[in-house]
């Protein structure tokens, strides 16, 4: 068994092709730029290395170290890397960073089930609802052990946490029939179509007439208001509950 | 990395540095090549920063001395192809 031992330490694999990646990519470069006076070059077209290495596990992540002098018994890994064209780069990889996509890094996931669907490919909400689409059963293919509808809970709790509602202001005011009405304004108010607010104002269920992401409109009848200080709750969706106390 | 060991870029960049051609011109024979395997056996020194970043030095045999001692001898094969203009 190969250990750590000064320079020498274990690499991951992901690791160790991005560096080799990386330097070809720049050898790319500078045959291109020495292309321009001189007519004949070569550039890459494949590469492939044999490494003797020792892995070791850890239950999680496998990783090598490389076979120092004198030291027998190594695995070998062979390692092959193909250019290929940026039109094919373009047809083969999925453009990270899309602002209507969330990385599963950005959701509040236990390491566990991120490791998980990490395995299983899945690296952002698009790539889960993508399987979604295609009626994939994630619950199989993840042993058991990630359930769509609670992971989907999961994901949609953790997006309201990044846009939680604010209330700006709050009034009252009549409409045309003269029925009085609470108007509160902000901002993230009503996201999701399927999910109209609730208010109860002072422990009764009022009336919420108009919804939308920077307004709500409530009615109110004489029951509602018993005094100086009441106590609103708003039930926006299953995962934004605002609870604040207006004075009239 | 080891002074003794040079980066993977640079050892493609010699591997790579040919003259490619070949000229006769008593027999108005001009050859070029087209297309070039490469492969040797090499000694590699991978260096891991703290941040897990990997860097990649390698150097062909040193010596031709037997020894009972032996370097670990990883191989690379690179495929080396006539450059393009438009990088295909």
């Amino acid at each position: 068994m190969a250990t750590e031992n000064g320079d020498n330490k274990y690499w991951n694999l992901e690791d160790f092709v991005d560096s080799l990646v990386v330097e070809l990519d720049k050898t790319r470069e500078t045959l291109a730029v020495k292309a321009i006076n001189k007519q004949l070059t070569y550039t890459v077209k494949e590469m492939a290395i044999d490494l003797n290495i020792f892995p070791t596990f850890d239950g999680d992540v496998i990783k090598f170290i490389t076979a120092q002098p004198g030291q027998q018994g190594a695995s070998k890994v062979n390692i092959q890397l193909g250019s290929i064209t940026d039109q094919q780069v373009r047809a083969t990889t999925k453009i990270t960073g899309l602002k209507s996509d969330t990385s599963i890094d950005k959701i509040d996931l236990d390491p566990k089930t991120k490791s998980k669907l990490r395995k299983i490919g899945v690296t952002s909400v698009d790539d889960l609802n993508q399987l979604e689409n295609r009626k994939v059963d994630i619950q199989h293919v993840s042993d058991g052990e990630i359930d769509f509808k609670t992971l989907a809970n999961q994901i949609q709790k953790s997006k309201r946490n990044q846009n939680p509602p604010v209330v700006r202001a709050v009034s009252l005011a009549l409409d045309e029939n003269n029925q009085p009405y609470l108007h509160i304004t902000g901002q993230n108010f009503s996201l999701n179509p399927d999910y109209p607010p609730v208010a109860v104002l002072n422990n009764k269920l009022a009336d919420v007439f108009h919804s939308n992401s920077g307004n709500l409109k409530i009615f109110l009848n004489k029951d509602h208001l018993t005094g100086n200080e009441n106590e609103l709750i708003l039930t926006l969706d299953p995962y934004a509950i605002v609870k604040m106390n207006i004075k009239i | 990395m080891d002074n003794a060991f040079i980066s993977f870029e640079a050892i493609v960049e010699k591997m790579l540095d040919i003259k490619g051609d070949i000229l006769d011109e008593d027999n108005g024979i001009h050859f070029y090549i087209d297309e070039l395997e490469v492969g040797t056996p090499v000694e590699l020194d991978v260096v891991v920063d703290e941040n897990g970043k990997v860097t990649i030095g390698m150097i062909p045999p040193l010596y031709r001395v037997g020894t009972s001692f032996r370097p670990s001898y990883h191989n690379i094969t690179l495929t080396a192809e006539k450059y393009s203009e438009d990088g295909n």
